[in-house]
């Protein structure tokens, strides 16, 4: 089964490309041409790599929040408040703390980041196991009310006083080493690697794993087999929310080193999608993020070079997100022959 | 407890596992009382059960066959050391799980659902009754399974019996009360009609007693 899902998702790039490729043709450029600017806008040369680094690192952890609250079963649609409110407690534990040395200073500004994540994803959490309230609803809501606190708290309390909306700058102890100069790439990228890993033997390998997947496959067996299915799903929540407020910290420390107001333009939606396409499954989830990263930082590069516009690229994502899912489609289809 | 569908069964035994809350009266077991306990407590004051419905409660359907036999014991040594699982001894004790208790299945990695009825049911039982409790709590235990596979369930929960082990037997068909038990209790809108004993039970006095009459008193 898992086998035919990497088949799959990679027939469903060749074929995006490939209409991609007829749609670029038809508008009077060269498609091989414009492809290889890509690659080249997406891999070739420090900055480029760094770009596209820069761009995996936030999309890998969104969608390793949103896959993780879906192996409780619930949509966490909630991660980009997360991230916001994960990057204003990094950022404010970056100016506020001095005088310690960086690995203590940056672990501090990620462990509160990650404990903020948690606790506001224990809300709509703990509203879906004890009340039933549709999470996607809470979740939703929540978004607003997290960007808009942060942004109450970057223009007042918490503001640098430089004309923008955005904090001081943190110190240069919380700041997280930049790889692949000039780009803003950093060593975030490592600790991303290292979450998805610790994920993946949490969940496959520890009985926290198996409790979190029991329960959110099937809430009544893990009652009855003495699971708590309602504290699981808060905690499987808490541990989602943990990893978006960690991707936040991540921003704000490797590279902006400041809070920004409204710095996000929907990181953790398109991180969801990466799940939504890899289909929760954790292996696949860096090789979607990845693949997404390289269309979006290549474009740059694309349409500086060939003139081809990066809504086109925007098109070929969408290609790909309606061929991806339509999989869904034809299992149906089969379903339903066979009962036929 | 012998009765038909819709008289109390069900609540009855989801009150005794700690699946329902209970607003009056208590429970006993070995001396203490485990009303209103969770089920985990009560499944460690040494209760097993296999409940009525096997695809909703008693089988994760989307768990495999390993996942599922380890439900019991994933938390508890050898099988977990901290909360790392040791997936090898999980995989040797399904194995012997499946070979002892003959479960019909290509392989322990395959996921419960796909599994027949029959098997299904073998599988909750293995589980419940390899944990050697010293009550099992059996509600409908052969409902929707194959002839031979009743055939099995029943064997294993007379071999349960001869260890020592008490077995609540809930069931509907007055064969299986009848071929398996020592006494019956018949419940009837709630509540507990007579008990008799095997030797003075018979069809007629069980389905009157069933159906709210009153059992005929030998002579």
């Amino acid at each position: 089964m898992k086998k035919n899902d990497y088949v799959n998702t990679l027939i469903s790039i060749i074929i995006s490309f490939l209409l991609g490729g007829i749609v670029i043709a038809i508008m009077g450029y060269n498609p091989l041409e414009t492809f290889s600017q890509l690659f080249q806008g997406a891999f070739v040369g420090n900055f480029n790599l760094g770009c596209t680094l820069e761009k995996f690192v936030p999309l890998v952890l969104t969608a390793l929040a949103f896959t993780v609250s879906s192996a409780v079963s619930v949509f966490n649609v909630g991660v980009e408040g997360e991230l916001y409110l994960g990057a204003i407690a990094a950022a404010w534990v970056g100016f506020s703390v001095v005088g310690v040395s960086s690995p203590v200073h940056i672990f501090l500004c990620i462990l509160l980041a990650m404990v903020v994540g948690a606790l506001w994803a224990a809300i709509p959490g703990i509203l879906k196991a004890y009340f039933k309230v549709n999470e996607v609803c809470t979740t939703i809501l929540f978004n607003s009310v997290a960007v808009l606190i942060t942004s109450y708290l970057v223009s007042y309390p918490l503001s640098g006083h430089l004309g923008v909306p955005q904090t001081p700058p943190i110190a240069d102890t919380a700041k997280l080493f930049r790889i692949l100069k000039p780009s803003r790439a950093n060593i975030g990228l490592f600790i991303a690697i290292a979450v998805i890993i610790f994920i993946y033997w949490l969940l496959f390998h520890t009985t926290i794993g198996y409790k979190l997947r029991s329960v959110g496959l099937n809430p009544n067996f893990s009652d009855y087999i003495g699971i708590d299915s309602k504290k699981t799903m808060v905690g499987g929540m808490m541990l989602s929310g943990a990893i978006g407020g960690l991707a936040g910290a991540i921003e704000v420390m490797g590279i902006y080193g400041c809070f920004l107001d409204n710095f996000s333009i929907g990181i953790a939606f398109d991180g969801m999608l990466a799940a939504l396409i890899a289909k929760n499954n954790i292996l696949m989830i860096p090789v979607v993020s990845l693949f997404l990263a390289v269309l979006k930082s290549g474009s740059l590069g694309m349409e500086r070079f060939t003139g081809v516009p990066k809504s086109l690229i925007d098109a070929i994502i969408a290609m790909f997100i309606i061929l991806a899912t339509m999989e869904g489609l034809f299992l149906f289809k089969k379903q339903r022959k066979l009962r036929a | 407890m012998a009765g038909v569908d819709g008289n109390g069964q069900n609540e009855l035994v989801e009150s005794l596992t700690g699946l329902r809350p209970i607003e009056k009266g208590d429970i006993i077991f070995k001396g203490h009382s485990i009303r209103n306990l969770s089920s985990l407590k009560i499944r460690k004051t040494g209760i097993a059960h296999i409940p009525e419905d096997r695809n909703k409660t008693g089988l994760n359907n989307k768990f495999t066959i390993k996942e599922n036999l380890i439900a019991n014991l994933y938390r508890k040594k050898p099988y977990s050391k901290w909360i790392c699982l040791k997936n090898s001894l999980i995989k040797e004790y399904a194995e012997g799980l499946i070979k002892k208790f003959d479960i019909r299945a290509s392989g322990i990695d395959i996921p419960v659902e796909s599994l027949s009825g029959g098997n299904a049911q073998k599988v909750i039982v293995a589980r419940e009754v390899d944990l050697n409790s010293e009550l099992i709590i059996a509600s409908q235990p052969t409902r929707g399974v194959d002839v031979g596979s009743i055939e099995s369930i029943r064997e294993i929960l007379n071999e349960v019996k001869k260890k020592g082990a008490v077995v609540l037997l809930v069931s509907a068909d007055l064969e299986e009360i009848l071929s398996l038990s020592d006494r019956i209790a018949v419940m009837y809108e709630g509540k507990i009609m007579g008990i008799v004993s095997a030797s003075e039970a018979t069809e007629l006095n069980l389905g009157l007693l069933m159906t709210g009459g009153k059992a005929i008193e030998k002579e």
